[in-house]
C-alpha cells in the first residue's frame, strides 16, 4: 500500500493515517457526530417493523427482517458524511485544511477514508442492534435463524458495506459544497437508483441493492462480485470527487 | 527572517470569474519586519489577491511567492505563512482549543503550541467553551492563534479587525506592530483606515484589480497633496492677501480659519502676529490617509 506524504511546519512529514486521524479529531470534537448514534434505536424499532409487517413465508429468513433498516443505516451514514464535507465548504474551515496541506490530494482522501471508518463503526452497531432485535422475533415466529458463522459473516458483510456506501457520500459531499444540497443529493440518490433499478433490471447491481445483497451474504449477486462492485463505485466517485476538489476555488 | 527572499511577491497576478476580471496584472512585494495596509473599495480584488497567494485561488495569470516559493510548493506551509482569510471558518460546536488542536495535530505541531498560544492571545478562560458562545473579538483572537500555530514569518490578515470594539482594535493595533518588530512581514487588509493608519508603514491600495499605489505612509500624504496649516483669525480676508503677497498658497476658506499648503505653521503665525491679527488656532495637518485613498481612488469604487 502506498502511503501519501505531504510535508508539515514542523520539517516532518504527514502520513495519510495522521489526516485521518485529524479528521476523526474533528468528528469527535463536535455534539452532531455523536447525534448519529441515535440512530441506532432507529434500527432496532425499524427492524421491529420490519419484523411485524413482514409475512412469514417457507423462504422468509432472519435477514427479511432487518433489510429496511440496514438500508436506512447505509443512507444515514452517507447523509451524515456528505453533510458534514458540505458543512466544511460552508463554513470554509476545508480551506485551513488546504492552508497546512496545500497538496490537497492528501487531505480529500483522509476525509473520505474517515467517513469509511465512521460507516464501519456504524454499521457493525447497527447490524448488532437489529441481529439483536430479530432474533428475539424470529425465534418466536418459527422462523428459522442463522447459525453464529452466518450472523458474524453478515456483520462484516454489512459493516463493510455500510463502510464503502458513507465514503460514497463524503465523495458527494466534496462534490456538492452545500450540506444541505449533499445531503439532498443522498435522499434524490436513493429515489432515483429505485426507478432505475427496476426500469432497468438492475437493482441488484445499485449501491443501495448492493447493501441488502451483501447483507443477504449474496443472492442475485455473489458476495465477492457485490462487494467489487461497491468498490468499483467508490473508485470512480471518489476519483472524481478529488479531481473536482483538488481545482475548485475557494473563494 | 527566510533568507534573503521577500515574504511575499505578486508579479502580474490576474484572475477572472466569467466576464470579470477581478485581479488585473497586478505587482507588489512586502518585506520582512513591515506590516504592510491592503486597500481598495469593495470589490477591489483584496480578497481574491490574499487567496491567490496562499494558493485559495487559481491565478489566470502571474504568480504570487511567498519566501520565493509558490505557496503550493512550501516545504514549511504552517511555519512559513499564517493567514487568516475567514474569521468564521471555525465550527461553532468546537471548543477553541480543540479547534487549535485540529489545526495541530494536521500539521503534526505540538499541543504546547497550542496551549502556549491560547495562553498568549488571552483565550485561557474560554479555551474550553465552545465557539458558538465566543463574541467576535475572541473568534479574532481564536483565528490568529491558528495562523501562529507554525510561529510563521509572514502573516496575511483579511479583515482582522471587522467587528472589534475600540480595546480589540487597540490590542490588534500593538499585537501587529509587536510581530513586526520580531522581523515578521504583515499583509493585511482592511477598510479601516484611520486605524490603518496607525498601524502599518506601508500601504498597497487597489482599485478595479489594478495596483494604484504601493507606497509609505508618507509617501502616499506626499502623493495626496502633502500636509497643510489650517489657520483662524480675526480677519482672515485681510490676512489672505498677506499670506499671498509672502507666497504661500492658500487651499481653501473655512469661515475664519483659511488652510494653507505647507508644513511652516511657525512662519505662518509669525506672519499673522506680525500683522497684529488675533489668532485663535494653528496646526499643521498630515494629509490623512483616509484623505490620501479617496484621493487615490476616486472614480475607481466597485460595487458587487
Amino acid at each position: 500500500m502506498t502511503t501519501t506524504h505531504a510535508s508539515t511546519s514542523s520539517g516532518r512529514t504527514t502520513r495519510l493515517p495522521a489526516l485521518v486521524s485529524t479528521e476523526w479529531l474533528k468528528l469527535r470534537t463536535v455534539r452532531s457526530t455523536w447525534t448519529v448514534l441515535l440512530l441506532l434505536p432507529l434500527v432496532g424499532v425499524v427492524s421491529l417493523f420490519d419484523a411485524a409487517l413482514d409475512p412469514v413465508e417457507h423462504n422468509t429468513s432472519l435477514v427479511d427482517f432487518m433489510d429496511v433498516s440496514l438500508v436506512v443505516v447505509g443512507m444515514a451514514a452517507a447523509a451524515f458524511a456528505a453533510a458534514t464535507i458540505g458543512g466544511e465548504y460552508q463554513r470554509k474551515t476545508i480551506g485551513l485544511d488546504f492552508l497546512a496541506i496545500p497538496a490537497r490530494v492528501p487531505v480529500l482522501l483522509a476525509k473520505i477514508a474517515a467517513f469509511a471508518g465512521v460507516g464501519l463503526v456504524l454499521g457493525l452497531l447497527a447490524i448488532t442492534v437489529a441481529h439483536a432485535v430479530v432474533i428475539p422475533i424470529a425465534i418466536g415466529r418459527d422462523v428459522p435463524t442463522d447459525s453464529v458463522g452466518e450472523i458474524t459473516a453478515r456483520a462484516i458483510a454489512v459493516a463493510l458495506a455500510t463502510s464503502i456506501v458513507a465514503a460514497l457520500g463524503a465523495a458527494i459531499g466534496l462534490l456538492v459544497p452545500q450540506p444541505a444540497v449533499a445531503a439532498g443529493t443522498i435522499i434524490a440518490w436513493q429515489v432515483v437508483e429505485g426507478v432505475l433499478g427496476q426500469a432497468l433490471g438492475i437493482s441488484g447491481y445499485l449501491p443501495i441493492g448492493l447493501i441488502t445483497t451483501v447483507a443477504h451474504l449474496g443472492g442475485t449477486v455473489a458476495l465477492p462480485l457485490a462487494f467489487a462492485v461497491l468498490a468499483g463505485y467508490l473508485v470512480l466517485l471518489g476519483a472524481a470527487a478529488v479531481a473536482v476538489a483538488h481545482r475548485r476555488n475557494l473563494s | 527572517m527566510a533568507g534573503n527572499a521577500t515574504a511575499i511577491e505578486v508579479t502580474g497576478l490576474t484572475k477572472e470569474f466569467g466576464q470579470l476580471r477581478a485581479v488585473d496584472d497586478l505587482s507588489f512585494t512586502v518585506e520582512y519586519g513591515d506590516v504592510v495596509g491592503f486597500i481598495g473599495p469593495n470589490g477591489a480584488g483584496k480578497t481574491t489577491t490574499l487567496r491567490t497567494i496562499v494558493g485559495h485561488i487559481r491565478p489566470d495569470g502571474g504568480q504570487a511567492l511567498i519566501a520565493g516559493h509558490h505557496y503550493r510548493d512550501l516545504a514549511d506551509p504552517l511555519g512559513t505563512v499564517g493567514a487568516v482569510l475567514e474569521t468564521g471558518a471555525m465550527h461553532p460546536d468546537r471548543s477553541g482549543r480543540n479547534h487549535l488542536r485540529v489545526l495541530a495535530c494536521q500539521a503534526g505541531i505540538p499541543l504546547t503550541r497550542v496551549d502556549h498560544l491560547i495562553e498568549a492571545l488571552g483565550l485561557g478562560a474560554a479555551a474550553r467553551r465552545r465557539v458558538r458562545g465566543y463574541s467576535l473579538g475572541m473568534r479574532q483572537r481564536l483565528a490568529l492563534a491558528g495562523a501562529l500555530l507554525g510561529d510563521p514569518a509572514v502573516l496575511i490578515l483579511d479583515e482582522p479587525a471587522n467587528g472589534l470594539d475600540p480595546e480589540g482594535v487597540r490590542w490588534l493595533r500593538e499585537f501587529l506592530r509587536s510581530l513586526a518588530a520580531e522581523g515578521r512581514a504583515v499583509l493585511v487588509s482592511s477598510h479601516g483606515l484611520a486605524e490603518l493608519a496607525l498601524t502599518v508603514d506601508k500601504v498597497v491600495v487597489l482599485g478595479h484589480g489594478q495596483l494604484i499605489t504601493q507606497s509609505s505612509l508618507s509617501d502616499l500624504a506626499a502623493q495626496a497633496g502633502g500636509s497643510t496649516v489650517r489657520i483662524t483669525v480675526s480677519n482672515a480676508h485681510q490676512f489672505a492677501s498677506r499670506l499671498l503677497d509672502a507666497g504661500h498658497e492658500i487651499q481653501g476658506r473655512d469661515g475664519d480659519t483659511l488652510i494653507v499648503a505647507g508644513d511652516d505653521a511657525g512662519a505662518i503665525g509669525r506672519l499673522a502676529f506680525a500683522d497684529g491679527h488675533d489668532v485663535t488656532h494653528l496646526t499643521t495637518e498630515a494629509p490623512s490617509l483616509e484623505a490620501a485613498y479617496f484621493q487615490l481612488t476616486a472614480g475607481k469604487e466597485s460595487i458587487r
